[in-house]
């Protein structure tokens, strides 16, 4: 065995372990995170050299785990769902589904480092879809049991927000004032007025004044390539840090997880391998797995052992089953006049009006539209001119002369609802170095998938088109793109252990020491709402659980 | 949030294009290509004559031969695009001929602004696909010259100044 033994074990450093670890801290809890990936810091990023441009977040040994997909054939009858641009044709040809990445990163922080900071709470509903629309499950709880950890995780973000804002209920205003909306939003908030679509200010974990020692934003849109001012709350900064400054927290990086190890009724050790290859065997009264919808039920399944031949906590089966993804598309074009849209937050407005489930007529499952012109990657020259204009030579310069800073896009991200045939599982054949197998995402659309993904586009192009942009030069979306930034369900949160892999709590339903903190728990997905701010709410939640448990000695 | 899938060239592409062309700079990427391709054409100078064409005309010979080397990073180590660049160049060769009865090399600004127009007014072609990757590649160097920056009203990156203007109607065009 290797240290002291923790009361709490972490495995992962993302959203949900970064929050536990500070919610366990405040608690009086002491804790060890490991993350298989490095930290990263405000230098390692790079949106201030001249070819930044090329410079999308960086990789870093051990940043990126590996993954292998199976994907669906795709449908004729939806051909109009593709994805195409311009300039460069179609991007999945063919009539298979192509898996274009699983956007992530390894480290500390996880992928909150490139997230755009959006800080969103689920639609009430659209944790009952079962008991008021029929489809899917519920949640084991309901909104009002998760508004408190909300309201904690605001606090520690700085959730900057509008009190006009009131899609969600809420026990009082944000944290922060709203940032104002861009010069580009401004245009399309006006624009699109007849269409009734409730434009707000969107929430976001990005300070609009000086907070906890974070600088107020200085607008210069790229949050996705990293927070070189170091304003954004990235996970590390503003949970984990301030767990470890509490002296209740440490965290080894770049230490990867290869089993955890059970014996009677409990979970006892992890074991782990660190960068010279060496062995490291940890143990901990209690285990939070918050490895993220892939890797959580992955581990998982390669720690099967005699008295869980199918995997640890896998009794029922449900280990990597109801594994949801980004439904989301992404539509781009030249406004007429100049609209320095390469300014401002990535996604600084959000409309809710077809955000709960029932909002988009007859489907079960909302949706939500935010410019998307920076994350589009629309911001700076060469891209425009590369994927906006089709000149060369002078006259291009002459376009770009007439264009730039006119390129926007709309994004919109649906409902990813669960079905039978989406989930991880381990990859047959596919080991990464250590020599476990891989996980494989199999994922196959949800009936209503396409009904929905065809709503947000003609909504999409409607709004474009009420905003003056109708000649559109690209069409990106998930129906036949894998490239998934948002995934969750694949160890399901329920009452009832036949169909759920971890208790209301996030409990384990078999081995009551190990705990599920992160997306995977999620039985539903919500209508596109950014997913960060629950985990972080569940983990909270959680984190008291742990506590208690404890105290009492049931552990 | 989203996250944009630029093509034809990935993102580990963008960083392994870049080593690629650090390694093997231009000339000897060209020995390299024009070893593996057949045919008497003066591949070289096809290559950097339409490569030429898709730059400002002011842009100097040294960003002709970044281009031209970029483009050529570009397709290392993958059969798939160097045969693209391969068949490409040769309907360009083709067409020079038909249209104007001589090599590819040896056409004015004019006429090879021709063929690449009518490169790019054949979509689903293997000369559109050519003509992208080119113009894709090309564009890259273009526009890191400041001149041409400077005549777009580029204000630079995004940091270290960001946008406090972000607000307000912008100056000039963008």
């Amino acid at each position: 065995m290797n240290g002291p033994v923790p009361d709490v074990l972490i495995i992962g450093a993302g959203a949900g372990g970064c929050a536990m670890a500070w919610r366990l801290a405040e608690l009086g809890v002491d804790a060890l995170v490991l993350d298989a990936g490095p930290p990263f810091a405000t230098t390692d990023f790079h949106a201030d050299v001249a070819d930044w441009e090329d410079h999308l977040f960086p990789e870093r040994p051990g940043s990126q785990g590996r993954c292998t997909a199976q994907l669906d054939r795709l449908d004729p009858s939806w051909d109009g769902l593709r994805s195409w641009s311009r300039n460069y044709g179609p991007q999945a040809p063919g009539d298979q589904r192509r898996f274009a990445a699983y956007q992530h990163v390894r480290g500390l922080g996880g992928s909150t480092l490139h997230f755009t900071a959006e800080s969103h709470r689920l639609h009430p509903a659209a944790m009952a879809l079962r008991s008021r629309f029929g489809v899917a499950v519920d949640w084991p709880f309901d909104y009002a049991a998760l508004a408190p950890h909300y309201e904690a995780a605001e606090r520690q973000l700085g959730t900057a927000g509008s009190p006009a804002d009131r899609s969600r209920p809420r026990g009082g205003d944000f944290p922060l004032p709203p940032h104002r909306p861009s010069y580009a939003s401004q245009r399309l908030m006006a624009a699109t007025e007849p269409l009734a679509l409730g434009w707000v200010p969107n929430p976001v974990a990005i300070p609009s004044q000086a907070y906890g020692g974070r600088p107020p934003c200085i607008y210069c849109g790229q949050c996705h390539r990293g927070c070189q001012v170091g304003d954004k709350g990235s996970f590390d900064r503003v949970f984990l840090a301030p767990a470890v400054a509490s002296g209740r927290c440490s965290v080894r990086h770049g230490l990867r997880v290869l089993r955890i190890e059970a014996e009677g009724e409990r979970v006892r050790r992890v074991v782990c391998r660190d960068a010279r290859n060496v062995d490291v065997v940890l143990e901990a009264r209690v285990v939070v797995l918050a490895a993220g919808a892939i890797e959580s039920p992955r581990l998982l399944l390669n720690s099967a052992a005699a008295h869980s031949p199918e995997g640890l906590c896998n009794e029922s089966g449900q280990v990597g089953r109801h594994f949801m993804e980004t439904v989301s598309t992404v539509l781009s074009g030249l406004h007429p006049e100049p609209l320095g849209s390469m300014r401002g937050l990535p996604a600084d407005i959000i409309s809710w009006r077809y955000n709960a489930p029932d909002a988009i007529p007859g489907l079960v499952g909302g949706c939500r539209f935010t410019p998307a012109t920076a994350t589009a990657e629309l911001a700076g020259p060469v891209n425009h001119a590369r994927r906006m204009l089709e000149s060369w030579g002078d006259a291009l310069i002459a376009d770009l002369r007439r264009t730039y800073g006119s390129a926007f896009a709309l994004g919109a991200i649906g409902e990813s609802l669960p079905h039978d045939k989406a989930f991880v599982a381990l990859d047959a054949t596919e080991r990464d170095a250590d020599g476990l197998p891989l996980a494989r995402i199999h994922a196959g659309h949800e009936a209503s998938t396409p009904a929905r993904l065809k709503f947000m586009l003609d909504k999409s192009r409607e709004i474009l088109a009420a905003f003056g942009i109708t000649d559109i030069r690209e069409q990106i979306t998930s129906y036949d793109l894998f490239n998934a930034t948002h995934v969750f369900g694949t160890c399901r949160m329920g009452a009832d252990p036949a169909r759920s892999v971890v208790d209301a709590g996030g409990r384990s339903h078999r081995w009551p020491n190990l705990f599920v903190a992160d997306a995977s728990v999620f039985p539903t997905s919500g209508g596109g709402e950014a997913p960060t701010l629950t985990i972080a709410a569940i983990a909270h939640r959680s984190a008291g659980i742990v506590r208690d448990a404890l105290a009492r000695r049931d552990i | 949030m989203f996250r944009f899938l630029l093509t034809p060239f990935s993102r580990r592409g963008f960083l392994r294009d870049g080593l690629l062309a650090l390694l093997i700079g231009g000339g000897g990427g060209l020995l390299w290509w024009r070893s593996r391709r057949a045919g008497p054409a003066d591949a070289q100078g096809s290559l950097r004559g339409l490569v030429e064409a898709l730059l400002p005309p002011a842009s100097g010979a040294d960003r002709v031969e970044a281009a031209t080397a970029r483009v050529l990073a570009s397709v290392g180590g993958q059969p798939s695009e160097a045969a693209l660049l391969d068949h490409g160049l040769g309907w360009f060769e083709r067409r020079a001929s038909e249209r104007f009865g001589q090599p590819l090399a040896r056409l004015d600004r004019p006429g090879r602004d021709a063929l690449l127009a009518e490169a790019a007014a054949e979509p689903d072609s293997v000369a559109h696909a050519c003509f992208a990757r080119l113009r894709h590649a090309t564009l890259g160097v273009a526009l890191s010259d400041p001149a041409v920056l400077d005549s777009i009203a580029y204000a630079g990156p995004p940091l270290p100044a960001g946008h406090g203007d972000y607000a307000d109607a912008p100056r000039g065009h963008g």
